[in-house]
């Protein structure tokens, strides 16, 4: 089952990877860039699953957590930034 | 079974919002897979991280995607046959290498079984809370101050465009009738991490989530600016604070006294909660 959540985050951050160098407008970037993160922390929590423990391993569930927080605040700066280019442009 | 269900259509949501050429159609696509992911995050065990996940990574993200969807025009970049080709080629030869790699990682104990260990000395009873705020603070005081110097930065480009809304008035009465039973179960969530699942950036994110949709009904906070500047800064100022006092009495920079550690984590939390909530309230918003 683990093997399974390796093999789906791999998936994930291969396409994504793939989609955010060629996509053609930002918007699509910006949700490439999302996707790729989700991807790296189904690794993160699928390895903190991995273990002889009865619980999962602690560590990468905080390390997840503070990583969502910060992939939003990311997104939402990129928001702002792109929305500031169009303005520029007009 | 399950898993196999939920993993595919994680990836056929994720590829329709990839593929898709209309972009609100890969918007709301993302926030499916969000949600997905969410309930992936449940099925292994990783609780405190699908409630940001659910609330964060699928809703707020998504409202953010439909801002932009609805701003920005429709201009194409120019991708040339070559920048595909060398896409393609990183792609494939990155999938190869973790394809070799990945069968290799093993099952063992790694820093966890250390922090069960040490769980009575953090103050805290839930393993994600005593390493988020007591052993990795380090980790945890710079986050927010990531977030915290990012929505400042976004308030210094100055935009004067309108959040996305709906106009509906069954929403905005709605919105009004929520807000208060938002506030005091994230304020209960909050609490809860001290000895469960919960803790300061999931009742955070809950409290953002639950402002957004206030905000989404077009309806205004009734807060001065200068108070939400104020809660805004509050979760690194008082956390570099506290840092700093008990370096001053000599326990070392963010390390707590064993007897007045709960204490101390709990007023923590509170203003991380407070200040994470109104960042990404702000962060919708995109002006005060």
């Amino acid at each position: 089952m683990i093997g399974f959540y390796y093999f789906l985050s791999l998936i994930l951050v291969v396409v994504s990877l793939y989609y955010f160098i060629v996509a053609r407008s930002y918007v699509k970037r910006l949700i490439s860039v999302n996707i790729l993160g989700s991807g790296v922390f189904l690794f993160f929590v699928a390895t903190a699953k991995n273990t002889t423990m009865e619980n999962p391993d602690p560590v990468p569930h905080a390390l997840v957590l503070t990583g969502i927080v910060v992939a939003v605040s990311a997104t939402a700066i990129a928001v702002a930034l792109i929305l500031y280019l169009n303005k520029e442009e007009r | 079974m399950l898993d196999f269900a939920l993993g595919i259509m994680l990836l056929s949501s994720a590829l329709v919002s990839l593929h898709s050429k209309d972009l609100m159609k890969s918007g709301v696509f993302f926030l499916i897979f969000g949600f997905l992911s969410g309930l992936i995050w449940v099925r292994l065990e990783a609780f405190d991280v699908a409630l940001v996940e659910i609330i964060l990574g699928s809703a707020i993200t998504g409202f953010l995607i439909f801002k932009l969807v609805k701003g920005s025009k429709r201009r194409a970049l120019r991708v040339s046959a070559f920048t595909k080709a060398w896409a393609g080629l990183v792609s494939l030869l990155f999938f190869l290498f973790m394809l070799f790699y990945l069968p290799t990682i093993e099952r063992q104990d790694r820093v966890g079984r250390l922090v069960y260990e040490n769980l009575h000395k953090s103050g805290v009873e839930s393993a994600v809370n005593a390493v988020l705020l007591n052993f990795r603070g380090y980790d945890t005081l710079l986050e927010v101050g990531v977030i915290t110097l990012a929505i400042f930065g976004l308030l210094a480009l100055e935009l004067k465009r309108e959040a996305y809304h709906w106009d509906n008035p069954l929403l905005q009465s709605f919105s009004k009738l929520l807000l208060p039973f938002i506030v005091f179960f994230s304020l209960y969530i909050t609490y809860l991490g001290t000895f469960s699942v919960g803790g300061a950036f999931q009742g955070g994110a809950l409290l953002a989530g639950g402002l957004v949709f206030f905000a989404l009904a077009k309806q205004s906070l009734p807060l001065k600016k200068s108070l939400i500047l104020l809660f805004m800064a509050t979760g690194l100022g008082f956390f570099s604070l506290v840092g700093l006092f008990y370096a001053l009495l000599g326990y070392g920079f963010l390390t707590y006294p064993l007897k007045l550690s709960t204490l101390t984590l709990i007023f923590i939390e509170l203003s991380i909660w407070i200040s994470t909530a109104f960042l990404l309230y702000t962060a919708y918003k995109g002006k005060l």
